[in-house]
């Protein structure tokens, strides 16, 4: 009799362990769905997955220890819910607090966390019995399920404009026309954020004509007022390397753009004419499938992408000053970049198509314009266009330097430097500074006047206006004497 | 008895909670290595005076808000000082604090050409240090330097640089706060040199250049230059400013005594008239500048 009532005991023991469980799941989860059911073209379901489970499998082994010493653990359970979420919105609360109490810092915030979480571990303990504790966590794990599901519902009508793009068509241009060309080595630069003259002129009063003026004394094509079709890098990349405009702003998908990236037509048409394929990774942008390439350089781990989801939750948590650290390696990683770029000038005497992706002179901003490292309170200054200036006229010199060795070395070589989209002064002063745009169609071409510089063996090569897109069609086209037609002109 | 024990027990335990949290960051800044010295040096000491410029000062964004200040510094003399100490100090009232930098080799400086009529000493003339701000009490705080050659050639001086400790904020002053009250009784023998430029970015007029005032032959930094802003309507405003190190001015007049002649503002476009601004340079209650710089807007 007393064995039954036993057996039964545990049994409704093990019944009540799901919700212990499951608080935590959903506890853990509930911060990661706030940021991806407001990011949801921008992250990766799988990251989120990962994330989620390095953070869930820390509090899992902590109840499944629990779990060998007692049957019950719904205490723990909650002690652990309560920390959970001390931990993983740390930074948050933290920032949110030293407003009203500035004289908090760090340590003090933990300190009163942890003062608190022993207080709240005595008296659940001592206190408060363990059918309570269970009908808590019950009651936590309905709470942020209903979180999560607001989340959820709140990102409904995005979900659904995301399931009725269609299917976006990859191949779009004919490559499999007859080519011929003498294996000139071909470089394709994409530095992010770089303005063109006009947007640099309206938003920075800044005259760039100088360095266009040494670009061109290098035998450099210059196109100042060129623009793109868009200000989003996620779609202008794969397009640009599609060769078309694969992607627009109405059926742009996170799973699109990376099929793209995987086999980008421009791959594909160098392969099969005999190239090799290097391509140089800022932020593994690119992230190409490593079959269809020949080499890659990436110069961060998963952890010091800027734009990382597990790197932004991590950055949310107690942790948070460890992964800031990270981000100081960001002038390395710039210098690291050019040190690649010149590398690959010693590659291949021929057939060799180099491929960079560079996040910058995008933010963060890393140097002033003699390459000295600016404060690390400057890195997102959007009020001051100086800061961005000063990282500009970094890159430019650094762009003169390298253009100027390469064609040194190879004067019969090929070099396109563009940039994603221009200076997005205005988008950044709305989205983080509140500011209103007045004429959004007028702001739009500007922000949208790109880089666009062409080296053609030293030869005159008209791209006078067109787009980044058309410029490189432009000189493919020359190059492999073919004809891919021009993409439709927004200019 | 087991209450009145037990209620003990509780009162003590939060007062050495509240002593743990109270002692926190002094306990952390020994952990870290980041103590706070106190300074004891004498502001007035040394006739030396120091040639020095403040390269940079760089905020970080880390949890300690550590801040690092490079530059170089040297007092006149063509030896070599291998147990050169520089210290940076800040003082605001009666409280200083000292950090000791290391020092580094900058042999660039023995061929600068704006060194060129300089005894340079021949190495440990470059600084940095790293420093936490986040000990030291709430206040503004004036920049000195500290430069001790060897035994017997030492001095201080003051950068003219202030920062502004607010709990986890540590900002350099910029200028350009409206000053309410200036004495225009000024003496006609005075003259105040001046050359500076004024323009408008991210919605400040910056003003930068140097200023002194000349008195027959002789020529001083009596008090600290004071922009005055006349407005397309006619009304007349004042303004702060910091001072800087310029040593290029120092050699251009030839005379040490204007190494702090530099000065910059940052005044807010909200305090400029539609129109041309006309900007001079007043030091208070001896003269006005006849260079002026005009903004418009």
């Amino acid at each position: 009799m007393d064995r039954k009532k036993s057996t039964e005991k545990e049994k409704t023991a093990d019944g009540k362990i799901v919700w212990d469980f499951l608080s935590l799941a959903l506890v853990v989860f509930f911060p990661m769905a706030f940021l991806y059911f407001r990011n949801l073209t921008l992250v990766n379901p799988k990251d989120v997955a990962v994330t989620f489970l390095i953070f869930f499998l820390c509090g899992f082994i902590v109840l499944v220890a629990a779990r060998l010493f007692t049957k019950r653990i719904s205490k723990v359970a909650f002690l652990l819910n309560v920390s959970m979420l001390a931990i993983m919105l740390f930074e948050p609360i933290e920032t949110r607090m030293a407003r009203f109490f500035p004289f908090i810092y760090y340590w003090h915030l933990i300190y009163i966390f942890a003062s608190l979480i022993v207080l709240l571990g005595v008296f659940v303990f001592m206190r408060v019995d363990h059918q309570s504790v269970n009908n808590i966590n019950k009651g936590i794990a309905v709470i942020f399920g209903i979180l999560i599901l607001t989340n959820f519902i709140i990102a409904i009508p995005q979900i659904i404009v995301e399931l009725q793009k269609k299917d976006v068509n990859h191949n779009q241009v004919d490559i499999s026309q007859n080519a011929i060309n003498n294996g000139e080595n071909v470089y394709l630069f994409i530095f992010d954020e770089y303005g063109g003259q006009d947007g640099l002129l309206r938003y920075a009063g800044y005259d760039n004509s100088s360095f266009y003026d040494e670009l061109q004394n290098l035998g450099f094509n210059v196109s100042p007022h060129s623009r793109n079709y868009t200000i989003g890098t996620n779609i202008e990349i794969p397009n640009l390397l599609n060769l078309s405009l694969s992607l627009t702003s109405q059926n742009y998908t996170l799973s699109a753009r990376n099929e793209i990236l995987k086999s980008p037509a421009l791959f594909r048409l160098f392969k099969q004419n005999g190239y090799s394929i290097n391509v140089i990774d800022d932020q593994s942008f690119i992230s190409p499938d490593p079959e269809n390439i020949d080499r890659i350089v990436t110069v961060q781990s998963n952890l010091s992408k800027v734009e990382s989801f597990l790197l932004v939750t991590l950055k949310n948590t107690v942790f948070y000053p460890f992964f800031t650290a990270k981000e100081n390696d960001r002038p390395k990683e710039i210098e690291m970049l050019f040190d690649e770029i010149e590398k690959s000038a010693d590659l291949q005497d021929t057939n060799l198509l180099t491929v960079g992706y560079f996040m910058f002179p995008h933010k963060p901003w890393v140097f002033d314009e003699y390459g000295n490292e600016i404060s690390i309170s400057e890195r997102e200054n959007w009020r001051n266009p100086e800061i961005y200036l000063g990282q500009l006229r970094f890159v430019s010199s650094q762009i003169l330097e390298i253009a100027g060795e390469i064609i040194k070395k190879d004067p019969n070589c090929i070099i396109i430097i563009q940039s994603d989209h221009g200076y997005r002064l205005p988008m950044h002063l709305e989205s983080f500074l509140n500011e209103t745009i007045e004429d959004r169609a007028l702001e739009s071409n500007f922000q949208r006047n790109i880089l666009n510089v062409v080296y053609y063996k030293g030869e005159e090569l008209d791209i006078e206006d067109l787009s980044g897109l058309n410029t490189l069609i432009k000189v493919i086209n020359t190059h492999f004497s073919i004809e891919i037609p021009f993409v439709e002109s927004a200019n | 008895m087991n209450r009145t024990k037990s209620r003990i027990l509780i009162i003590v335990t939060i007062v050495i909670w509240l002593i743990g949290l109270f002692w926190l960051t002094p306990i952390i800044g020994f952990a870290t290595n980041r103590n706070l010295k106190k300074a004891d040096i004498d502001l007035d000491i040394g006739e030396e005076t120091i040639i020095y410029n403040i390269d940079s000062v760089f905020y970080s964004n880390n949890i300690f808000k550590d801040v690092t200040i490079g530059g170089w510094a040297f007092i006149e003399n063509e030896g070599d000082n291998p147990d050169k100490r520089m210290s940076l100090v800040f003082s605001s009232g009666d409280q200083s604090y000292e950090f000791e930098m290391i020092t580094i080799d900058r042999f660039d400086l023995r061929i600068a050409p704006i060194l060129a009529d300089y005894k340079v000493p021949i190495s440990r003339n470059g600084f940095e240090g790293t420093f936490s701000p986040l000990l030291m009490k709430n206040g503004t705080y004036r920049l000195y330097l500290y430069v001790r050659e060897n035994d017997s050639l030492f001095g201080i001086t003051d950068t003219g640089r202030s920062f502004i400790k607010k709990h986890g904020s540590f900002t350099e002053s910029v200028g350009g706060e409206k000053i309410r009250k200036v004495d225009e009784n000024f003496d006609s023998s005075i003259t105040v040199n001046t050359h500076f430029l004024c323009s408008i970015e991210d919605s400040v007029v910056s003003v930068k250049g140097w200023a002194f005032v000349e008195d027959g032959a002789s020529k001083s930094i009596p008090s600290q230059p004071i922009i005055k802003l006349l407005k397309p309507d006619g009304t007349i405003s004042y303004f702060s400013t910091v001072s800087q190190s310029r040593i290029d001015v120092v050699q251009a007049f030839d005379d040490k005594n204007l190494m702090l002649s530099g000065f910059s503002a940052e005044i807010s476009t909200s305090s400029i008239g539609s129109g041309d601004n006309i900007l001079s340079v007043v030091f208070d209650d001896l003269g006005v500048s006849s260079y002026t710089c005009t903004v418009a807007r």
